[in-house]
């Protein structure tokens, strides 16, 4: 195939979550003939079930398409994009890979707050945006208005913005005719050297940890030395090639192209996303943008069978295999045993992977609750990053603790103002500003530790504005704050999985709180126990689990000892799944039961 | 010389089923009952035949359902299948469960004809309208009528179960019952507390909520009211839920406990013999086909204990009774020492009052309190 750049789109599709984004991707591949609806399972690029259900895509898929139009082939590349904040640079590196966007957006639902965010970050990126209003089946579609709203909320022409119904296949060919005409061919030379653009990647049982690339220049094929420009990582190309929409072997990637690379690359950890892959020998500048990502939230994960530590080490393993974002250390706790400190990169990141946990590896796992880092200074001046309550210095040793704020954007409706000041104050908020986007919506800014939103703040924003506010965050650095160590003591002895670290000002509530709950699953033992939350010494809230006074008196009818022998069964099979805390026996089930505190 | 061995002897019918009852027990008429019978003596038989060169029976308990509601005579062939088959030893103790209203004097010499010296009768309560609630056809006359009977023919040796925490039953109810068995003279009296079980009408109205069970503390003090009154009165608890006068432990009780060797005939009765626990099927047309075309028994469950197993019971069985669990003899048995193995856990229940330890016998025994939690104290010592 000869190898021209005027006839490649390379171009993302940006929605909010819902707005039809993965159905559109549908579509555009069955009108280019690339799948044929026997083939089609609903929503192709997400590939993972877990996706599928919580209609979010995760994981980023390429597809190369062929579409002709006015008498001339078209090479499209698809690049579809993670639709949750989690998610963000990924998402930035995605559309890094790209010349356009095309902006669906829900004509009964108008602009939302990710709708915005995406904009911004195509933008950034210098792509093209090509909006196009979704859903105009609907009754309650209203096409005109919602074009209205992207001209003066977002600024861009809609003048010919195609109204479609991903759902009924309604004027899918408009959407690629415009990614056709409006999209940028991409620029580039492929004689020049190579600077590929790493915008994801996965993990392939035969093939190890393969790159997904855009060729920024140059040309890669198999047998080429290259080198991860910024990790200084070298390895070998083994294969190259596109998605159609499954992985096909070419005998090369030009510049302007998109696809992946393999190299006998052991696993995604080697493989850093915004990373640049050039030849070896060459002084190909890294592309702009890398950025390590870091784990924000921090989350413990134990076996809830202390057996089951080297099963669970294995699935951690082999997620890490597939998602380099994701950290781990072992951790070992006087209450839960031997498990795991995982780091994510946010909340739904870690729902995702202890659902996989669950699903994929059957695996029982207990989960303590959410923490960030927080940044250390002792008084003998030394500094450390913390991201175990645990592991927290005495606190005659503390000068001082700074906690990770982020700078969060709230989009909402005018009337839940108050409510969401409310919360926000609530959640030691630091009000920046707000502005009237439009009548109908307003965009607030507050600084907000990381804290407080990894343990309620998603719940309490949509409870306190039924839905309707959306927002987006940013990291914005540490500032110092007034933490304490809370631990909660059952039967007089700490329970180290139940410590967390808390605003002095939230410490008595978030105290009563954790012991009205264990009062609630705490079973009643062969004594009284009391259950404390204390800061230090001093204990703050205290509930009592009074001892158990009877069982069953039963019968031993008949000599039929087995009725005994059942009820010994069951007793011992759930006593498997109690962890002792010191003297006391508790549930598994009740650490998931306090992370739920509200 | 014979070993000891107590026989079972199930009988699966009742005049009605009990609104708590889960045991197996059928309403059914008389022809069945012929067929069982003669199905039942087959297998006395059989197993006769098999264990009479090396067991003597020591105690004989015939159970149910309801053994008196079988219609006269068929009693005493029983037993006398049983004589004929097996080696019973002078004053062997031979107990029949009783309904109250099913008596009769002549049931009452059959009975005796056949041997039998003691018996158990349900009362369970001694109020009229808990005796409605619970579903039993029998009035408190008809209990007085029966013990009248029984001692007019000179069996004196008569149990009475009593059952705590039905809903609605009241402390005073309790205590009513007991003062009326105490007045009587009743030499043995079983407590057992309500154990609702899956499937009996009882369980689907506590489902619906349209009875609830009585507060723990209300059953609580049922127990200890009957443990206090009948200690006073010259009982001993021998057993987590029997008290007895001096002389009138049930030696087959105790079988259970101790874990002798014991055969369950009939349907769905269990065994234990030779370390083995078996039990015949639960299936009344299938029990009787089964013996008459087969001339074989079915035996539908069968276990050989494994050592952990044998060792959770010895600690399950032993700590029902009063005379504890003996460290030395479970020493010898198993080869391992529980003051060692369990030094945390028996320590904590020592602090907590549910357990002491008798130094000189070295015997673990469950106090008052340490009885009402039983399953809970085993749970943590197995």
């Amino acid at each position: 195939m000869k190898h021209t750049l005027d006839n490649i789109r390379n171009f993302s599709i940006i929605a909010h979550i819902d707005h039809g984004k993965s159905t559109l991707a549908d579509r555009i591949m069955e009108t280019t003939g690339l799948i044929s609806d026997r083939e089609k399972k609903d929503q192709l690029l997400d590939s993972m079930d877990l996706e599928r259900e919580k209609g979010i895509t995760i994981k980023l898929a390429p597809v190369t398409m062929k579409y002709n139009y006015k008498g001339k082939e078209y090479v499209l590349n698809l690049i579809d994009t993670p639709g949750h904040v989690d998610f963000t640079y990924e998402v930035s590196r995605s559309l890094a890979a790209c010349e356009g966007a095309v902006l669906v957006v829900d004509s009964t639902q108008g602009v939302e707050a990710q709708t915005i965010a995406n904009v911004y970050l195509a933008l950034e990126n210098d792509l093209e945006i090509i909006p196009v209003i979704n859903k105009i089946d609907l009754p309650s579609a209203r096409p005109n208005e919602v074009k209205k709203e992207v001209e003066d909320i977002i600024g861009i022409d809609c003048s010919d913005a195609p109204l479609v119904s991903a759902k009924e296949g309604i004027n899918i060919d408009k959407v690629i005719e415009a990614v056709i005409e409006k999209v940028p061919a991409p620029k580039g030379d492929d004689k020049g050297e190579l600077q590929a653009l790493i915008f994801d990647s996965y993990y392939d049982n035969y093939k190890g940890a393969v790159c997904l690339v855009r060729i920024i220049s140059g040309t890669a094929k198999a047998g080429m030395k290259i080198k991860m420009a910024q990790t200084g990582k070298e390895f070998e190309i083994t294969e190259v090639g596109i998605f159609t929409p499954s992985a096909t072997e070419t005998e090369s990637l030009k510049s302007g192209q998109v696809g992946y690379i393999s190299a006998s690359i052991k696993t995604v950890s080697d493989i850093r996303v915004g990373d640049t892959i050039i030849e070896q020998g060459t002084q190909t500048p890294a592309l702009p943008g890398y950025r390590q990502v870091l784990p924000v939230v921090f989350s413990g994960i134990f076996p809830i069978e202390g057996d089951k530590y080297n099963l669970l080490k294995d699935a951690l393993m082999k997620l890490k295999l597939s998602d380099a974002s994701l950290e781990f250390t072992p951790e070992t706790s006087t209450a839960l045993g031997y498990g795991f400190r995982c780091g994510f990169l946010g909340l739904l990141h870690m729902e995702v992977i202890t659902e996989r946990l669950e699903r994929e590896f059957n695996l029982d796992i207990i989960t303590t609750a959410p923490s960030v880092s927080y940044k250390i200074t002792k008084t003998n001046g030394k500094t450390e990053i913390i991201s175990n309550p645990t592991n927290m210095p005495p606190a005659v040793e503390v000068a001082k603790i700074e906690e990770p704020v982020i700078k969060a954007s709230i989009f909402t409706p005018p009337e839940y103002v108050g409510a969401i000041m409310d919360l926000a104050t609530n959640k030691r908020g630091e009000y920046i500003d707000m502005q009237y986007l439009e009548k109908t919506r307003v965009k607030m800014t507050y600084i907000l530790p990381l804290g407080e939103i990894v343990y309620d703040f998603f719940d309490k924003l949509k409870s306190r504005t039924h839905g309707y506010a959306s927002f987006d965050y940013e990291l914005d650095g540490y500032r110092e704050s007034d933490m304490v160590k809370l631990d909660i003591l059952l039967n007089g002895e700490i329970c180290d999985a139940l410590s967390i670290l808390v605003h002095r000002d939230k410490a008595y509530e978030r105290g009563r709180g954790i012991c009205e709950k264990l009062k609630e699953v705490v079973p009643r033992q062969l004594f009284e126990v009391p259950i404390q939350a204390s800061i230090g010494s001093k204990i703050i809230a205290r509930e009592t689990v009074k001892a158990l006074r009877k069982d069953v008196i039963a019968k031993c009818y008949g000599g039929d000892i087995s009725r005994k022998r059942k009820l010994l069964e069951k007793q011992k099979e759930g006593k498997k799944k109690m962890r002792m805390l010191g003297s006391v026996e508790l549930p598994s089930e009740a650490f998931l039961t306090i992370l739920k505190i509200d | 010389m014979r070993k000891g061995l107590s026989l079972y002897i199930h009988i699966p019918f009742c005049n009605s089923k009990c609104n708590y009852c889960s045991f197996t027990s059928f309403v059914s008429n008389d022809e069945i009952k012929d067929r069982y019978v003669s199905a039942l003596k087959k297998e006395i038989a059989i197993r006769g035949k098999e264990l009479s060169a090396q067991y003597e029976v020591t105690t004989i308990y015939i159970g149910g359902g309801t053994p008196s509601s079988l219609p006269g005579g068929l009693i005493k062939s029983i037993m006398q299948e049983v004589y004929k088959h097996f080696v019973v030893i002078n004053n062997a103790e031979i107990t029949i469960e009783v309904n109250p209203n099913t008596l009769t004097k002549e049931k009452v010499s059959e009975y005796m004809f056949a041997g039998i010296n003691r018996v158990s009768m349900g009362l369970q309560c001694a109020s009229k309208t808990i005796l409605e609630k619970m579903g039993r056809t029998h009035t408190l006359d008809d209990f007085l009528k029966s013990v009248q009977m029984l001692r007019e023919q000179g069996l004196n040796n008569i149990s009475a179960d009593v059952i705590l925490g039905y809903p609605e039953e009241t402390l005073t109810d309790v205590k009513l019952t007991i003062e009326l068995l105490l007045k009587l003279g009743i030499p043995h009296i079983s407590t057992y507390m309500l154990s609702v079980e899956e499937g009996t009408p009882l369980s689907v109205k506590l489902n619906h909520k349209t009875t609830q069970l009585p507060e723990e503390e209300t059953v609580v003090s049922m127990y200890n009211y009957c443990v206090d009154r009948l200690t006073k009165a010259g009982f001993e608890r021998y057993e987590v839920s029997n008290f007895a006068k001096p002389g009138f432990r049930s030696k087959h009780n105790e079988v259970y406990w101790k874990r002798y060797n014991y055969l369950g005939l009939g349907l769905a009765a269990h065994s234990f013999l030779k370390h083995q626990r078996f039990s015949n099927t639960k299936d009344l047309p299938a029990y009787i086909t089964y013996i008459e075309s087969n001339g074989d028994v079915p035996v539908v469950e069968a276990k050989k204990l494994t050592k952990e197993e044998e060792k959770e019971e010895w600690i399950m069985l032993m700590l029902r009774r009063s005379d504890g669990l003996d460290v030395d003899a479970y020493k010898k048995e198993f080869g391992e020492n529980l003051f060692v193995k369990k030094k945390n856990q028996l320590a904590m229940l020592i602090k907590n009052g549910l357990i002491i330890i008798n130094t000189q016998t070295n015997h673990i025994i469950a106090t008052n309190k340490g009885f009402l939690v039983l399953n809970k104290i085993i749970e943590t010592l197995v």
